[in-house]
């Protein structure tokens, strides 16, 4: 979610009429705090804001594959073996897991990941699982979200930014939920795009630099 | 060889009170071990492997059946040697890439090092568990596993309680048999609620109550002993149950994470220990001071068995008052195994008083996530 938002706002401020390279730099220049909160990053900013701002289709148009989509395509033939990062245990006695039961494992890390999937939005936190439904309140939000910036782009037009505030306002909330301090970065976020709209002037994004969530997750899946 | 308490004792009677008979099931139940431990079944080809006490050879026949390049068989009771060559060669006729030797592990020599090295049901009870895993862990190639068994005060609380009511119930019979018999009847109903119990109820009592070495001399060892054993060369990569997660970038985790890995394994094991306690259930994770009050009191009740079983002194009242402690902690987060032990504590008070077979109730279906088994990756 994160990416996606730093991906909007910088479509937006971006001027389309100059070089490619010029734009690879201002963007560069936009996200250069926000790069120094990862330490870990192994990429140049410039590749990243090519292959993630610039590079439109990848965070406008791509369906994702997240770990639940993983499981119901690979569930018949593989099962779900770990992942980076791990958010699964299994306290089940392994005895008790032969058979067919073996396909509970499926099951079982589906479950795991729905109800850890919040934990995915702030790499900085962890929290305890939560209920599967108050997660799936998020990821709808996002995905209606993800539409509503697709629409904006294809179509600008106050309506369609309204809703898209109203929809950033409401995962505000549902954050607000298990974690203040995310929901305070995507306000930060709020108020910077309505400054945008209303100064056409770059924003400051305050205390969302420093939000990245845990964007990539690695899986393994054992072909049964 | 100088042979240990339990060879003598399996030695003693004869036994090898552990699986007998391969059969598909268990084929699929090891699978689902291997995939609870990180082990993929097909990297075992063409790879090294000693097992370490293997019983009757039953569990190294699925390891064989993946193919490793070597696959050799360590044990000091010469009953399971005999069992496993004659496994081996019911089951592999035709297969060469396997040897059978008769040896203590501290005896087995330290030459040609293993891919993957399995020691089930080995390690806790031992007089020195810590440097029997140290020595077993030498055997091992750098960037190859560890897999073994763990046990802890916890894990084993219910069963040290059935252990401490066979010893006196059984107390004034003398023939073996007898013992095995009686037992068996007696825990019957207990055995009902699991399911996937692979042994025979009288393997299970002559390995669980008769040995009282198993129960009575053992410090156990627990995951924590474990990674402080292994701490140096080793870290915690999986375990069966399964309760490490780790929501850390692998970008962040270059360089030395020995350190991080074990430490954030250790922290989980203790903050966890209370889900040892009884299979049917998992609670949420608790403060680690709490299990660790949990644990302590755990050990206070097994080391004043011990004490019972020595002196025969006048330690029951003890026992039941601090299984009442024990009872009142796990009612904070587990109202049904509170039940249980104080059903056995009733049953206790009950027997003291008359010497009559009590009837244990809420007792019977209270087994704990008894075995731990772990696999530690060794990086150096």
């Amino acid at each position: 979610m994160s990416e996606v938002l730093r991906a909007f706002l910088g479509y937006l401020l971006l001027d389309k009429n100059q070089q490619f390279a010029d734009q690879v730099d201002f963007l560069v220049q936009l996200y250069r705090d926000h790069f120094l909160e990862l330490k870990s990053m192994n990429r140049k900013p410039e590749d990243w804001v090519i292959d993630n701002i610039m590079y439109v289709d990848y965070w406008k148009n791509s369906s994702w594959f997240s770990i639940e989509d993983a499981i119901d395509a690979l569930k018949d033939e593989f099962l779900f073996y770990g992942s980076s990062p791990n958010f699964r245990s299994d306290w089940r006695w392994y005895k008790t897991l032969s058979g067919s039961d073996r396909n509970l494992f499926n099951s079982f890390s589906r479950k795991q990941y729905l109800e850890n999937v919040h934990n995915l939005i702030d790499y900085r936190y962890v929290f305890p699982s939560r209920e599967i439904n108050e997660n799936l309140k998020i990821l709808s939000k996002a995905k209606i979200l993800r539409k509503n910036i697709a629409n904006y782009i294809d179509s600008p037009n106050s309506n369609v930014l309204t809703h898209l505030i109203q929809t950033l306002h409401d995962l505000a909330n549902e954050i607000d939920k298990f974690s203040e301090q995310t929901s305070n970065c995507l306000r930060c976020y709020i108020q910077s795009l309505e400054y945008f709209f209303n100064n056409q002037e770059i924003p400051d994004l305050g205390g969302f630099k420093k939000w990245w969530g845990r964007g990539n997750q690695i899986v393994t899946f054992l072909k049964k | 060889m100088t042979l240990n308490s339990f060879i003598n004792f399996y030695q003693k009677y004869d036994v090898v009170p552990v699986v007998d008979a391969l059969s598909d099931d268990l084929i699929k139940k090891r699978e689902a071990l291997f995939y609870h431990l990180g082990l993929v079944p097909s990297f075992v080809k063409d790879r090294s492997v000693i097992e370490f006490g293997p019983g009757n050879g039953i569990h190294a026949l699925y390891t064989q059946s993946l193919n490793p390049s070597k696959h050799v068989l360590v044990d000091g009771n010469l009953k399971s040697v005999n069992n496993s060559k004659e496994n081996f060669k019911k089951y592999y006729p035709n297969d060469r890439n396997y040897d059978v030797v008769h040896c203590l592990i501290e005896e087995y020599p330290v030459s040609e090092l293993a891919d993957l090295i399995i020691c089930e049901g080995v390690i806790p009870h031992q007089k020195n568990p810590s440097k029997l895993a140290k020595i077993a862990g030498q055997h091992i190639k750098k960037g190859g596993l560890f897999i073994f068994t763990c046990h802890d005060y916890i894990s084993t609380f219910s069963e040290t309680l059935r252990a401490f009511l066979g010893y006196l119930l059984t107390q004034n019979i003398e023939s073996f048999e007898q013992k095995v018999s009686f037992l068996s009847e007696y825990f019957k109903d207990h055995f009902k609620v699991l399911k996937c119990m692979d042994r025979k109820p009288s393997d299970w009592v002559i390995d669980n109550i008769i040995n009282e070495n198993c129960w009575k001399s053992t410090k156990w060892f627990s995951i924590k002993d474990a990674i402080q054993a292994l701490k140096n060369d080793f870290y915690l990569y999986r375990s069966s149950p399964s309760f490490i997660t780790d929501w850390s970038w692998y970008k962040d985790l270059d360089g030395d994470n020995l350190e991080y890995f074990n430490e954030r394994s250790e922290k989980a094991y203790e903050e966890n220990i209370h889900n040892f306690l009884d299979f049917r259930f998992t609670h949420k994770a608790r403060s680690q001071y709490e299990n660790l009050k949990l644990l302590n009191l755990a050990k206070q009740i097994k080391l004043l068995i011990t004490k019972y079983t020595k002196d025969n002194n006048d330690t029951i009242k003890v026992i039941v008052d601090l299984l009442q402690q024990f009872a009142q902690n796990v009612s904070s987060f587990s109202l049904e195994t509170s039940k249980s032990i104080l059903s056995y504590s009733n049953a206790l008070i009950a027997y003291t008083k008359n010497k009559k077979i009590p009837d244990l109730q809420e007792f019977k279906d209270w087994w704990g996530r008894g075995n731990q088994i772990v696999s530690f990756l060794k990086i150096k």
